[in-house]
């Protein structure tokens, strides 16, 4: 598994652990991120279970419980750090933008 | 009205696009997919229905698993919460289709996508073509070595040179899947990580069919130079035809049974050993069995009696007889083999005399060689004059080669005489612009003798 894969992580990456910051089950993050982005960002359901697979493989989440083939997970430390270092790249992309703009804006 | 339909469809197994519109096509139609295969897919009736289809690869799975393992059931959960239904499964494709037009696609992350299908790909591709590269150079070294022992007989054997392009275009297909395979995953992986873009597999289908139908081709030139051969050919097709099936059935049957994947795979590969045992034997029971000649031609015209021993005897044409070239009388076996590629014709004749006669009577043995590749003459000569080596132990050299004679009373281009173990025989190499002949007399012969044979075998 290429570490650089996940240098940045993708917008539907991001959500899915962002949805994981408290235990749910898998098959619930489809919706939650439909919700929690007002249907701008969708996950296909295959993407999601490929998702789940390789974050648990690579320590990113962990599994909880699993009942029957409903499974919980919660993100690990190494996630949040993940998820972490990912929101300040986007809060410096942020920040730029506001600069440049205002910049742009005063002249 | 039938119910079922199968169709001629030679997708690469990636070719998820190709493979989408070809099922969504045949779903508008009334036909749902049932069952993919290497060269047909199988079809069945239902309402025609405009239906998007998603191909998906589960690496984990296997064609041999009794039935779905609880991760694929896990994934078919996932992909059930936004309308996707498994049509069918086939090793580690799925195909799901969604009556529901704009329903999110299965998958939406290239990242991840590239990820599965390279994992696919490394079990399917990599493996079975690095296995398949690795028997054909195996093969080619020791094709080179029969070559290299007797490249007119190689040459001018069907069934030997028309392997070597087969073998060449297998090779070369084989070596473009697996440089497709690294060319495709560094692409689609930087494509994916940087660009967020998947890039999708495209077969080339036309290119696929040629390669078919080249291969097809040269088989039946090798097989179809006699009519042993052909016959050889066709038992062998029909005999692989069983093998493959049989395997197949055992397969199913034990994922019916629930068998689990290991003992599947463990039964099915030990079939397939035991099954191509059976079907060599049976092979070998044919041919003996029904006399079939594989080297083709000849047949006998009568049969004697020596020593209690019987012996056949041809009456095959010969250009050039003992009969032509003595009054001498008697009874003779004439045998003619003959044998030609587009590369080299290759006869063999012998002229022998039965063992119920006299020992005067005498036996003539000739070949004639005839290059039709031109460019290939200097290398066929030097390698017929090479065939002949002496041979060296410690301080004493066994004589075995040709000698340089006067070409003049052959009337040839250039003449030997083969020197072996001391002494000259009655054994002449001669060559005559694209034609070369080797003849042996049992006795020595006149010059007379030498210009009859040399005008018959020049030009015959």
């Amino acid at each position: 598994m290429p570490r650089e894969k996940f240098k940045t992580l993708t917008e539907q990456m991001f959500y899915i652990l962002l949805c994981l910051h408290e235990e749910c089950r898998g098959m619930d993050i489809l919706e939650m991120v439909r919700t929690l982005t007002d249907g701008r960002v969708t996950i296909g359901s295959g993407t999601l279970y490929d998702l789940l697979e390789l974050f648990v493989k690579e320590e990113v989440i962990r599994e909880t419980k699993a009942e029957g083939r409903r499974r919980s997970y919660i993100i690990t430390e190494k996630g949040q750090q993940m998820l972490d270092k990912e929101y300040q790249r986007i809060q410096a992309q942020t920040a730029d933008y506001d600069r440049i703009r205002r910049k742009g804006a005063q002249s | 009205m039938k119910e079922t339909k199968k169709i001629l469809c030679h997708f690469s197994f990636y070719d998820q696009v190709r493979i989408q519109e070809k099922l969504e096509e045949m779903a508008e139609q009334g036909w749902m997919v049932h069952q993919p295969g290497n060269f047909t897919w199988t079809f069945k009736r239902m309402e025609p229905k405009k239906l998007r289809f998603s191909v998906t690869y589960f690496p984990n799975a296997s064609e041999f698993d009794p039935g779905p393992t609880e991760s694929e059931l896990t994934k078919l959960d996932f992909c059930a919460q936004d309308g996707w239904k498994l049509a069918t499964k086939w090793g580690v494709m799925q195909i799901f289709y969604n009556e529901n037009e704009n329903a999110v696609p299965i998958e939406t992350e290239p990242v991840a996508q590239v990820e599965n299908v390279k994992k696919s790909m490394r079990k399917n591709v990599l493996f079975s073509h690095l296995m398949i590269v690795a028997l054909i150079i195996y093969y080619m070294v020791m094709q080179y070595s029969m070559f290299r022992r007797d490249p007119v007989e190689y040459l001018s054997s069907p069934l030997k040179a028309y392997q070597i392009p087969m073998w060449v275009c297998l090779l070369l297909a084989s070596l473009y899947e697996l440089g497709f395979y690294f060319y495709w995953t560094r692409k689609a992986k930087k494509l994916a990580e940087e660009d967020g873009v998947f890039l999708p597999i495209k077969s080339n289908i036309r290119a696929s069919y040629v390669l078919l139908a080249f291969s097809t081709l040269l088989i039946l030139f090798a097989f179809g130079s006699a009519k042993g051969f052909l016959l050889f050919g066709l038992v062998w097709c029909g005999v692989l035809c069983f093998n493959r099936f049989a395997v197949n059935g055992i397969k199913n049957k034990l994922k019916k049974k629930g068998v689990s994947r290991r003992v599947n795979i463990a039964v099915s590969t030990g079939s397939v050993f035991l099954l191509s045992i059976l079907a060599v034997g049976i092979l070998v029971y044919i041919i003996i069995s029904s006399g079939i000649s594989l080297t083709g031609g000849e047949n006998a015209v009568g049969t004697y009696e020596h020593n209690g021993m019987i012996w056949d005897i041809y009456d095959d044409p010969l250009p050039l007889t003992v009969e032509d070239l003595t009054e001498i009388d008697g009874n003779w076996s004439k045998e003619m083999d003959h044998q030609e590629t587009g590369i080299i014709a290759y006869t063999e004749y012998e002229q022998r005399a039965l063992y119920t006669e006299p020992r005067e009577v005498p036996n003539l043995s000739y070949a004639i060689i005839d290059i039709k590749a031109t460019f290939l003459r200097d290398y066929i000569r030097q390698a017929v004059l090479n065939s002949r080596q002496d041979e060296v132990y410690d301080d004493y050299v066994f004589t075995d080669h040709y000698e340089p004679i006067d070409a003049a009373i052959w009337g040839s281009d250039e003449a030997y005489q083969l020197y072996w173990s001391g002494t000259i025989m009655n054994t002449y190499l001669l060559f005559w612009d694209n034609r070369i002949v080797e003849i042996t007399f049992s006795w020595e012969p006149t010059v007379e003798q030498i210009a009859t044979a040399a005008e018959i075998l020049s030009q015959s």
